[in-house]
Order: C-alpha cells, then structure tokens, then sequence
C-alpha cells in the first residue's frame, strides 16, 4: 500500500475548514449554511485522525466519535430552530431574518 | 474520595435538569413557577458541594477521571459563579416566562444543562472535555435564546447565535486538533510539557495556529470584538432572564477557560521570540472591545443593546486583566492569571444580572421593545425596580461604594502593578473610555428617575420570586463593594490555580486557599498519610517526562 504522508490529510483537512468557513459566511440559504458547519466540523475530524495516525495514538481517534456525536446533537437543534425560524419568517434565507441592526 | 464524589455538583445540575423535566409533565398548564424553585434548590445543592469540594485538600491533587478535571480553586470559583447567575436567571425566568408566554417549563431543566455544561468547562483541562462542556452549555443556550413563542426577533437571535457559535465551536476544534498534532496529546498539562520538552523540535506553524483559532473560539464566546457581532443582536432578542445568564455565567465561564487555556499554553517556550505571542493577541482584543464597547454603546437607544455594549466592554477591562499576567507565588517565572480578574467577572456578573433582571421583570406580551422611552418613570412608579436598576447600572457604571468599582479599581492597580513598564497607556485608555461608559450608563438613570412617559407607562410584572433575585444581587452588589474582603481572597486563590502544573510546579503544598482564614478540613481527609498517597499519585502534576498513563479507551 502505498503510504500517503500526513502532511496531504492534515492539508486537506484545513482545505475543508477553509471552505466550510467561507461557505458560513457567504451562502445565505440556511440549510447551505448547515452543510457548511458540517464540513467544517469533518474537516477536524479528518485532521484528529491524521494526527491520531501519525502520533499512534488512540486519544484522536475517541475524540473523533465524541465529535461527530456532538455534531449530530448540533445538526438537531439547528434544524429545530431552522424550522422556528420558517415558521415565523416564511423562509429560511438568511438575508430576510435581519430585524435588529447595528 | 470517589471520582464521582469529587463532580458531584456537576451531577447534581444534571439531575436537576432531568427532574425539573419530569416535574414539567406533571404539573397542570400555567402552574410551571415552581419549577425555578426546584431548579434554583438544585443550584444551590450544588454550590454548597462545590464549597464544601474546594475546602477539601484532596480534591487538589488527585487525577479525577484519568485528569481531564482540574478541581481546584479555579474551577469552583467560577462554578459558583455559573450557578449563582443560573439560579437568579431562573427565578427571573418565573415572573417573566408566562408574562411573556412562554409556557412550558423546559426553559428551567435547559438552564439547569446548560449550568451543567459551563461547570464542566471551567473544570476541563482536556481539550475534548473543554469542548463537550463548551457545546453542552451553548446547545442549550442556542434553544433558551430562541423560546419565545411569539417572537421572530427571538427566533432570529437564536439562529444567530447558534450559527455564529457553531463557528466557534468548530475553531476551538481545530485548535485542540492542532496541538494534538504537535504533541500527540490533549490534556493541557500533557501538551504544554511535551511542548517544553521538545524546544525548537515542535512545529511552530502548528501550535501558533492552534493558539490563533483558540483565541477567535474563546474571542467570540467572551463577546470581545472583533468578534463581538452576535452580541448585541442575540442579547436583544433572547428572553431577558436568559441574557442575563448568557451576560453573567457564560462570560464568566468562558473567560475561566480562556484564562486558563491561554496562559496554559503560554508556558511552552514555542512562543518566546516571536514577534507576535498570545499576550499580544489578548491585548488587541481588549483594547477593540473597550473602544467598541464604550463608543458604540453611546448611539444606541435600546436599553438592551447598550447593557450589551457594556458587556463587550466589560470584556475589554477584563481581557487586559487577562494580558497582565502575575507571578505564580513559590514559583518565579511561572505566570498565573492576574487576582483582580476573578473577582471581577463575580462583580460584573451580579451587577448584569441585576441590570437586566429589572428589565425583565417590565412589559407584558408582545411587547419587546426595550427603548430608553419605555423605562422612563421606573424609579417614581417602581421604586423597588428603580433602586435595583440603579445600583446595579451604577455597578456596572464603577461608582463607589458598588463592587463595580472596587473591582475596576482593583483590575486597573493590578494590571498597573503587574506590568509596570508596558501597561501605562493601556490603562489610562480604559480609564477614559469609562468615562465616555458613563454617559449611556447616566443616560438610563436619567431616563428610569428624571424622565416622565409618553403615552402609557410600561407596566411592572407583580413578582415573588423576581424581586427576591434582585434583592440578592442588589446586596451582593453592596457587599462586593463594601466588605469584599473574603471575595478578594477567594478570587486571589482561583487566579493562582488558573495555569496548569506542566512541569516544575510543587503539587500544591497549600491546598487550602493560602489568604483566608484556615479551612476547617473535614474529618474525614485530615489523616496525612492518605494525603500524601493522592499527592503521590496526582502523576498529571509530577515532573517525570515518561509515558503517561494509557488513554482511557485502553482501560478494563
């Protein structure tokens, strides 16, 4: 099997943070915005069991699996307040929940 | 001492939140208030064992569950801290929720998570445990800032806040994976001896960048600017008993944490020659947020938002308590949180508490505006609210005799003292922009004392349980400024258990709180032999460079 050095996982792992963070900040449609804090949170993921791998260590690896249970729980009430947020606004564009300025 | 013994505060919040669960579906429609008393029973079950915890020496130097809790001074300090706000936001919460319509009773057991969540991050001193802590508290938080019903401004302000909060959360992540990275470690004490051990070898790249996202993780969590945007927004919107948890117990942890992390990590020598080290980046903070804060705070008209301009400034005074750092006392060269700080986040915490407590306890449903017009009057019609509302903005204001004052007076001379060379101009700056603070803080005096309604008065909501939290801060507050003496040493103890024993740090030989009077120590620990065995195998504090003992998942 050819060896694949950590340094491409961890590289990838920040190039899925970098896209998740700007997709946050630039898509409007909230369940886009979702997706993208899920990236981010897999980019972290992939780079704890790069790192896990490099060190082997098994530490990495759990903290993997609390992660991506904290993710879901994250995921749940994101999608709860998504659907309090339809509710009331008739939408889920971020542009249209802007009522306090400043 | 069992493990679970040493975190029974933290089970006990649990529990409360479960229970107040249960009771939610047995009590009848409209009869939910004495759930705030059965939550605040548990808060106050719990601080009474985390007192009784932090007398107890043992509970210094055993490494409870493999170490990833640090049960110190440190962490019950701002654990009481935490509960202190969570209990009064709940009986806050007991008046303003039905006025407000919200009916249900879960915003007591989330409140009772979320306190739960915020203690385990102030005792954490692993990164994943920090992080469950982190997102236990703010999962609940995100939902509490969205309960109203009736609202689009509190549905609005809970997606803001769990958006931006996500974010952080995701950052605090990278960070803790980075430093994993460097050392193979996640427990801070681990990361920063490996890191000393290592010298040059560890990549810098590496753990500057992990010290970076932490920052803009913890930045955002504290409110400090530039990542202060969510704030006045999600303060605004929120139930106002539950901004003022967020104002009081999730500042204060979040800065518990940040303090701790921060100078923590500051200890590895990775950082020395740089040219831009943490205590730099804390100082950038603060002085944003004290310019932010103050100046932004002067145009607004809502009552809420400039209570939540001051937080961000608030944010600002404490960051540069954060940035002058002390010398651990036995150990030279070793750097410890500034003592001024604890004591402040006490202060500033009761004061906001109160604030936003008479705020409140005004209004009737549907009707959220917070303007300065609607609270003009308050103090002829409601002399009560009229008095809590002064005392406590005139706190958070810093006027003698209130504890705001003795705090920001304590902050600045021990920032003064602790960096005589550099912290001169910073100071000063604070100082003026308290004084330009003070405009908005007199303007909503102004208006609560010496400004007659227009139109019809907003009404008062007739409280029990409301008045008797403001009550209690409006004495804490007096008595903070007053006789603050056994609060100073308190706070001075926290500070020097803020960092982490990496390496040459003595187990602590003073385990109770070395500036008070000398703890009655329970019978039971008081046999020196047992003592000596848990200093003995408090392994996360001893110096030897060897393996540590295996991960957790390893263990039978």
């Amino acid at each position: 099997m050819m060896d694949v050095p950590v340094s491409w996982y961890v590289i990838l792992a920040v190039a899925l943070f970098g896209i998740g963070t700007v997709g946050v900040f630039t898509r409007r449609n909230l369940l886009v915005v979702l997706m993208s804090l899920e990236i981010m949170l897999n980019g972290v993921n992939l780079a704890l069991l790069a790192f896990a791998r490099h060190h082997g260590d098994a530490q990495g690896q759990a903290a993997v699996f609390i992660v991506m249970a904290v993710a879901a729980a994250e995921v749940a009430v994101g999608l709860a307040l998504a659907i309090a947020l339809f509710r009331r606004n008739g939408s889920v564009d971020l542009d249209r929940a802007t009522r306090m300025k400043g | 001492m069992s493990d679970l013994l040493a975190i029974s505060p933290l089970i006990v919040c649990a529990v409360t939140g479960l229970l107040v669960m249960a009771l939610d579906l047995l009590a009848g429609e409209g009869r939910k208030g004495f759930l705030a008393w059965v939550t605040m029973g548990g808060f106050a079950v719990a601080g009474v064992l985390a007192y009784l915890l932090w007398r107890t020496p043992v509970a210094l130097t055993h490494p409870f569950f493999s170490g990833v809790f640090a049960l110190d001074p440190h962490g019950w300090f701002f654990a009481e801290v935490v509960l202190l706000s969570g209990g009064l936001a709940a009986l806050l919460a007991a008046d303003h929720n039905p006025e407000q319509g919200i009916q249900g009773g879960e915003t007591y057991s989330l409140l009772a998570f979320s306190v739960t969540g915020a203690i385990l991050l102030v005792v954490a001193t692993d990164l994943i445990t920090l992080f469950l802590g982190l997102e236990i508290m703010s999962l609940s938080l995100y939902v509490l800032a969205a309960s109203k019903p009736t609202s689009a401004f509190s549905a609005e302000a809970g997606m803001k806040y769990f958006l931006l909060g996500g974010v952080a959360s995701a950052f605090l992540l990278m960070g803790a994976a980075f430093l994993y990275g460097a050392t193979g470690h996640l427990g801070l004490a681990d990361i920063v001896r490996v890191l000393a051990a290592k010298g040059a070898d560890t990549d810098p790249l590496l753990v500057q960048g992990a010290v970076v996202l932490l920052v803009v993780a913890l930045g955002f969590k504290v409110a400090a600017a530039p990542f202060h945007f969510w704030t006045p927004d999600v303060y605004e919107g929120a139930p106002t008993p539950i901004t003022a948890f967020m104002a009081g117990a999730v500042k204060a942890a979040a800065f518990a944490v940040l303090a701790r992390v921060l100078l923590t990590l500051s200890r590895a020598p990775v950082f020395t020659g740089l040219d831009v080290t943490p205590g730099d980046l804390l100082l950038g903070l603060s002085v944003l947020s004290m310019i932010f804060g103050n100046v932004m705070g002067v145009v607004q008209t809502n009552v809420k938002r400039i209570l939540a301009y001051s937080s961000i400034a608030h944010a600002g005074y404490i960051l540069l308590g954060v940035w002058a750092t002390q010398n651990l006392e036995g150990t030279p060269g070793v750097q410890t949180l500034n003592d001024a700080v604890p004591f402040y986040l006490l202060a500033y915490a009761v004061a906001t508490v109160g604030a936003f407590g008479v705020l409140a306890l005004l209004g009737r449903a549907g009707e959220e505006d917070m303007s300065l017009d609607r609270i003009a009057g308050l103090g002829r019609r409601h002399p009560a609210l009229g008095v809590a509302l002064l005392v406590s903005v005139l706190s958070l204001a810093g006027l003698p005799p209130l504890g705001g004052f003795l705090a920001k007076f304590n902050l600045f001379r021990q920032v003064l003292t602790a960096n005589p060379g550099t912290s001169l101009p910073w100071v000063v700056l604070a100082v003026l922009l308290s004084v330009v603070a003070l405009y908005y803080y007199l303007r909503i005096i102004l208006y609560a004392f010496f400004r007659e309604p227009e139109g019809e008065p907003v009404p008062a909501i007739a409280s029990r349980a409301g008045g008797i939290a403001l009550a209690v801060t409006v004495i804490l507050t007096l008595a903070l400024g007053v006789a603050p003496g056994v609060f100073l040493d308190a706070s001075h103890t926290a500070a020097q258990a803020t960092v982490l024993a990496a390496d040459a740090r003595p187990a602590p030989a003073v385990p109770a709180p070395a500036a008070s009077a000398p703890a009655p120590r329970p019978r039971g620990d008081a046999d020196p032999a047992r003592m000596l065995r848990s200093f003995q195998t408090g392994s996360r504090r001893m110096p030897v460079p060897a393996e540590r003992p295996a991960p957790p998942p390893s263990r039978p």
